[in-house]
């Protein structure tokens, strides 16, 4: 048994969260949770547990749960779990111990917008509506972004004290290479997106440097019942650039999925 | 050297300089207006004519100063009265629309002209802002991202939304979508502020009221420069300037009938103009920093009583006979560098029958001397 190790820089400030473990198989695994009310899966970015302003706004009047990603966060990897459909399949089992059998919502943000695809084409029967933020594998037809570090924010100066030590964003990024990323294009994923017929909504920032737009542009077109929306002025994290814009839209649509397209002074 | 012939429709009879803001409307005759629209509308047909590349409308608020509120109306019609000259909007204020519907009517405008706009994006004037009631401190804003907003609208393959600081819309997709892809787009290049900005937007540099020639090409020098560090090189059409024009037989004519036509118009056009701009200033808005660098230090200059030739030396106005205009067009040219020039001819209370005679000495005199410019 491991026992997860949370990054120093995740301090509870703000909505308070809670850090939790469960045991899945031999292993006891952590995650985050705050909020009452409608649950609300989040899968984090390749960049770790961060427990962003949308977050907190989210976490206000629901139940929002972020299991830390096995090899995230400072804790282990788990052997055989070596790509995004696998990394699904333990987040389904994750789900069905934390929060039981019915559907719910789920968030995936780059990284974890690709997770969250895999869950919801592999076990369509978990997800009821979908938020992606800018997810990373379905990227079709677009240049590969330029080499070196990638800017991640519009806005930097609204990352501090959110980011992780350079240890644990070390750790970070090599378990993010052990599941096979960066990929521009997942084709084992896109040859099962035809299972992914819920409500989706695809966030993109109008300045991401990271997922090229034709990633929104390629599941807007190709899934039967998926919206895309930009924000203005954000980056790649648009969550953190922009949590109250975002906080908006992505509210309006868990609560009234296809139907948040019409306009509701309650949202704006 | 491309030509554009410029309407704005002004209000020709106003009794005498109007003394409160808004202009009141009781001296608007409505029946007089439909002679003057069709007047004004049948001048930019006419342009075709006369070998001007393009025609121009513009938009104005509640004042005798223009009287095209919305100019897509003016270019819809000119879309089908026309057959090969651009149309350029020039334009609708951003700030102040619906980014979406203005992509919708520019949209609409390209397809129903068969891809002859040029698309304004334009910011507006203080008074404007008065008008229709928004913060001139969010002017900017509001422009950069109105901006993007309108060429996604036309470039987007796929329904999307915009979650913006000023703007939101949950899921759009236009029809139709433009037949250029996209619109040449043109944005003010007043001062050295926009035109960096109309550099970084690749967008054609228009500036008007020029004052002074050498404060001008500092503008086009910015232009140039920023261009370059944002990747890429205009053509010297991407350079437009403007400037009032009087065309007569003689000098001498040109001369008395400009001379009264600038008067009604400084005097009488522009006095609106002027006193929403105190209005701005005195409610805290449009100081030297929000403003930049010159617009209200332009207007002065613009609006300090000039002679003619001071007028032509400054490069404000070309006036004269056929021949004088066309050194004054030369020399307006070499100093600038401009490879596109927007005239315009509708000045003040000049009747339309003397503006069509000027339009007709350009294509006969004018026009085969500074074509190849």
């Amino acid at each position: 048994m491991t026992q997860t190790t949370l990054e120093p820089g995740l301090k509870e400030t703000g909505m308070a969260y809670q850090t939790h473990t469960v045991a899945l198989g031999a292993r006891e695994f952590g995650y985050l949770a705050a909020g009452e009310g409608e649950p609300l899966l989040v899968l984090h970015t390749s960049g770790g547990p961060l427990w962003t302003p949308l977050l907190e706004m989210l976490a206000a009047t629901r139940r929002v749960v972020m299991p830390i990603l096995p090899g995230f966060g400072g804790s282990d990897l788990v052997e055989g779990l070596a790509d995004p459909a696998a990394l699904a399949g333990w987040v389904a089992q994750f789900k069905a111990a934390v929060l039981g059998g019915e559907a719910l919502d789920v968030f995936g943000g780059s990284f974890g917008g690709q997770v969250a695809l895999h869950l919801a084409a592999d076990h369509p029967g978990l997800v009821r509506d979908l938020v992606l933020e800018a997810p990373s594998g379905v990227a079709v037809g677009a240049a590969p972004p330029p080499p070196g570090k990638p800017v991640l924010f519009a806005h930097p100066e609204k990352a501090e004290g959110l980011m992780p030590s350079p240890e644990i964003a070390a750790t970070n990024s090599a378990a993010f290479r052990a599941y096979g990323g960066p990929a521009l294009v997942d084709e084992g994923l896109l040859a099962k997106l035809d299972a992914v017929t819920m409500p989706v909504l695809v966030i993109q920032g109008t300045c991401d440097a990271v997922t090229p737009v034709q990633a929104a542009r390629y599941l807007a077109g190709a899934l039967p019942n998926c919206k895309m929306t930009y924000v203005y002025d954000a980056g790649h994290g648009v969550q953190v650039d922009q949590a109250e814009a975002m906080f908006k839209v992505v509210r309006h649509f868990l609560d009234k999925g296809p139907a948040f397209i019409v306009a509701d002074r309650a949202y704006a | 050297m491309k030509f554009g012939f410029f309407n704005l429709m002004p209000w020709p009879h106003y009794p005498e300089p109007p003394k409160v803001y808004p202009t009141p409307n009781r001296d608007y005759d409505p029946l007089v207006g439909r002679e003057l629209y069709n007047g004004y509308i049948d001048l930019l047909v006419h342009a075709e004519t006369c070998g001007f590349d393009w025609v121009a409308c513009n938009e104005h608020h509640f004042s005798p100063y223009g009287t095209m509120a919305n100019c897509n109306l003016i270019g819809s019609i000119l879309a089908r009265e026309t057959k090969t000259i651009g149309l350029a909007m020039v334009g609708n204020l951003l700030p102040l629309s619906n980014p979406v519907r203005v992509a919708e009517e520019y949209a609409m405008i390209d397809v129903i002209s068969g891809g002859r706009l040029i698309a304004g994006f334009m910011r507006g004037v203080p008074h404007e802002y008065i008008a229709y009631n928004s913060p001139p401190s969010e002017s900017r804003r509001r422009q950069k991202e109105a901006a993007e907003l309108v060429q996604r609208c036309w470039s987007e393959p796929e329904p999307f939304g915009w979650e913006g600081e000023f703007y939101q819309f949950r899921s759009i997709s236009i029809w139709p979508r433009p037949i250029q892809s996209p619109p040449p787009i043109l944005m003010s290049a007043s001062n050295v502020e926009s035109a960096a900005i109309a550099a970084e937007s690749r967008a054609i540099m228009g500036m008007g009221l020029i004052h002074n020639l050498d404060v001008a090409r500092a503008n086009v020098d910015t232009y140039y420069r920023v261009a370059e560090e944002s990747g890429w090189a205009p053509t010297p059409e991407h350079i437009l300037m403007g400037a009032s024009t009087c065309i007569c037989e003689t000098d001498a004519e040109a001369r008395e009938v400009f001379a009264k036509a600038l008067d009604y118009f400084h005097d009488t056009l522009m006095k609106p103009t002027y006193d929403a701009l105190k209005l701005v200033a005195r409610a805290g808005f449009f100081n030297k920093q929000e403003a930049g660098s010159s617009y209200d230090n332009r207007l002065d200059k613009v609006a300090s009583k000039k002679t003619i030739d001071e007028m032509i030396e400054a490069g404000s106005i070309f006036c004269g006979s056929p021949k004088s205009v066309v050194s004054q067009i030369t020399r307006f040219k070499e100093k600038l560098g401009c490879g596109a020039i927007n005239l315009s001819m509708q000045i003040g209370n000049l009747p339309v029958e003397t503006v069509r005679r000027g339009m007709d000495l350009f294509r006969e005199e004018v026009l085969p001397q500074v074509k190849a410019l």
